[in-house]
């Protein structure tokens, strides 16, 4: 009896060491933040002086704000273009590396998977040299087919800037949606390609009537975090046109970004951390909101084989 | 492994493969190239190779830009992260899965609770705890902020490796007499081992490639990390017009993560596919 009671007491002991500094630090930097924006956004605050509790009105402000509106257009329009067109490069690579036996393979799956891992700087500054007028490699790979274009400048373009950014998007996150595909489709079971395979199917075949309908759930996954992905993350537009050519790439977490910590956004004058906080919450908001109908859709029907 | 006959027909999924590993190539070795020209050639030719590859551009880059410095402050924060991290990590994922108690499930909720935030509206509220606790501007904040407390994504690796670890393994240490921690250190973690290389090294990958935080935080060009140097470096060449030497710049900021990703290519890849079980 003794003996237990002193396991109980050494076990307890353990769990506080353990588990108490990780909780509560894990409350003060990541939880209580993520609380405070919500009481933020109720505030008009700059940062120095004090505080003023001014209800809803930011998020009044908000509706008829023409760069939120905005931001959240190039948003769904970044979400609309680049997500789809991920999903269906990761596929056909996915399906591809795994249906075929070309000696490269192998280090293709490697070579694909790279520029997920390289800094999000890197990548930009990469791209942003890609599109440089004068000596980019665009301007370079479309000299040898047509003059039209010499010294565009695709970045300082309102039409292209735009499209211009959303290409590294999928540049960087194709390789990794990849593997999660890869990984999928080895968990099929081989008789059910035999299956089709004796009936004559040909790849395209096998393709859209087997793997896509078994890693259905993979897929609807992977399209939630390309979704928030899209909305929530802007370095990759910061550090490439940091919302520019006149707003033609500015999105909801840039213009909130800026709005907090300032930048050469139009209208911005001071650091408005009241109003950034409104920003966020109504993204945070719509986010969840985009979850939340993800999972609904993905366990409406789940497949087995 | 899905082992198919390659059928007539496949040279067009093997084009397309080859047309997708140049996309990925040729914008990297294209940068590389240019690494290695000198200012003049640059701007003779898109496409030509340097006629002397100057290796010197790295030497005077590096020594130019003082990136010495730099480097020097990412090794203390990539470094002190990383420990602490998995330090954490391992206490909290061992508790979690290898010990019975009651609230287990609710802790568990809570740590997943993160990874449904967005966590795009924590920056300013982050922002000014730091700046309360007088943090900002200072490696050690950085390096607190990245690391102490739960990385919800490393826990859930190593939970999964842990909970494939047969629970008799405790039950005889206990007999022995042995008490907790020695359990989880001697005997439970060794036997984690691939689960600690994969938090590691998804952690490296993390914090080196990690932009926004540094860049918010550290304001004294002295303390910043390789990241936002090449920041401040991009914004001085384009002024000077030294191409040759921002690409050199690059070239150098990306090697880390990519010598660190082809010898550890096996982990990567295991993390993503236990990360992605759960999202």
């Amino acid at each position: 009896m003794r003996k237990g009671k002193k396991l109980e007491k050494r076990k307890l002991g353990f769990l506080l060491v353990t588990l108490v500094p990780a909780f509560v630090f894990y409350i003060i930097f990541t939880l209580y933040p993520n609380l405070m924006s919500a009481y933020y956004s109720l505030l008009e605050w700059n940062g120095i002086a004090d505080p003023k509790f001014i209800g809803l009105k930011n998020f009044i402000t908000l509706l008829t704000d023409d760069f939120v509106w905005r931001g959240l257009l190039h948003n769904l329009l970044i979400m609309i273009v680049t997500v789809p067109i991920t999903i269906l490069l990761a596929l056909l690579l996915a399906f591809a590396l795994t249906n075929t036996r070309f000696r490269e393979n192998k280090f293709y799956q490697a070579l694909f998977y790279m520029p997920n891992i390289m800094p999000i700087l890197v990548v930009a500054l990469l791209w942003s040299f890609i599109y440089d007028g004068d000596m980019g490699l665009l301007n370079g790979l479309l000299h040898l087919v047509t003059d039209n274009f010499s010294g565009k400048y695709w970045l300082a373009d309102k039409s292209t800037a735009l499209i211009c950014i959303m290409i590294p998007m999928i540049w960087c996150n194709v390789g990794f949606h990849m593997i999660i595909y890869i990984n999928a489709i080895t968990a099929i079971p081989d008789s059910l390609y035999e299956v089709a395979t004796l009936e004559g199917a040909t790849m395209r075949q096998k393709m859209w009537h087997v793997t896509v309908p078994l890693i259905r759930e993979t897929l609807i996954t992977s399209a939630t975090f390309l979704i928030l992905n899209a909305f929530g993350n802007f370095e990759i537009v910061m550090l490439m046109t940091n919302g520019g050519p006149g707003g033609a790439t500015n999105t909801l977490s840039l213009y909130m970004y800026h709005l907090a910590f300032g930048g050469k956004n139009e209208g911005i004058t001071s650091h408005m951390y009241g109003y950034s906080s409104a920003v966020g919450i109504v993204l945070t908001i719509l986010l969840i909101i985009i979850r939340f109908l993800m999972e609904k859709f993905s366990s409406r029907e789940a497949v087995q084989y | 492994m899905n082992k198919k006959k390659a059928g007539a027909g496949n040279w067009l999924w093997r084009i397309g493969l080859f047309v997708w590993a140049l996309t990925v190539l040729i914008p990297v070795l294209w940068i590389v190239n240019v690494s290695l020209k000198t200012n003049r050639e640059f701007y003779q030719s898109v496409w030509a190779l340097p006629e002397i590859p100057q290796f010197t551009n790295y030497i005077e880059s590096w020594i130019s830009m003082d990136l010495s410095q730099a480097f020097l402050n990412t090794v203390i924060y990539v470094g002190c992260s990383m420990v602490i991290r998995l330090i954490f990590t391992m206490m909290v994922s061992y508790s979690l899965t290898r010990v019975k108690f009651r609230g287990r499930k609710t802790l568990m909720w809570l740590i997943m609770l993160s990874l449904f935030l967005p966590g795009v509206n924590a920056l300013v509220p982050t922002y000014v705890l730091m700046n309360k606790l007088h943090l900002l501007n200072s490696i050690t904040g950085l390096t607190i902020l990245s690391s102490v407390g739960i990385n919800a994504f490393s826990v859930m690796v190593l939970n999964g490796f842990l909970s494939s670890i047969p629970y008799e393994m405790e039950e005889s240490a206990y007999m022995d007499g042995a008490g907790y921690f020695r359990t989880m250190i001697q005997i439970i973690m060794p036997m984690a081992k691939p689960g600690l290389v994969t938090v590691f090294v998804f952690s490296f990958l993390n914090l080196y490639n990690n932009f926004l935080w540094p860049f918010v935080m550290l304001g004294d060009p002295k303390k910043y990390t390789i990241a936002v140097k090449l920041y401040e470096i991009n914004q001085l060449m384009m002024y000077k017009s030294n191409w040759v030497g921002l690409c050199s710049c690059i070239v150098i900021g990306m090697l880390p993560s990519v010598i660190f990703y082809i010898l550890l290519q096996k982990q990567v890849k295991r993390g993503v596919t236990v990360g992605a079980l759960k999202g």
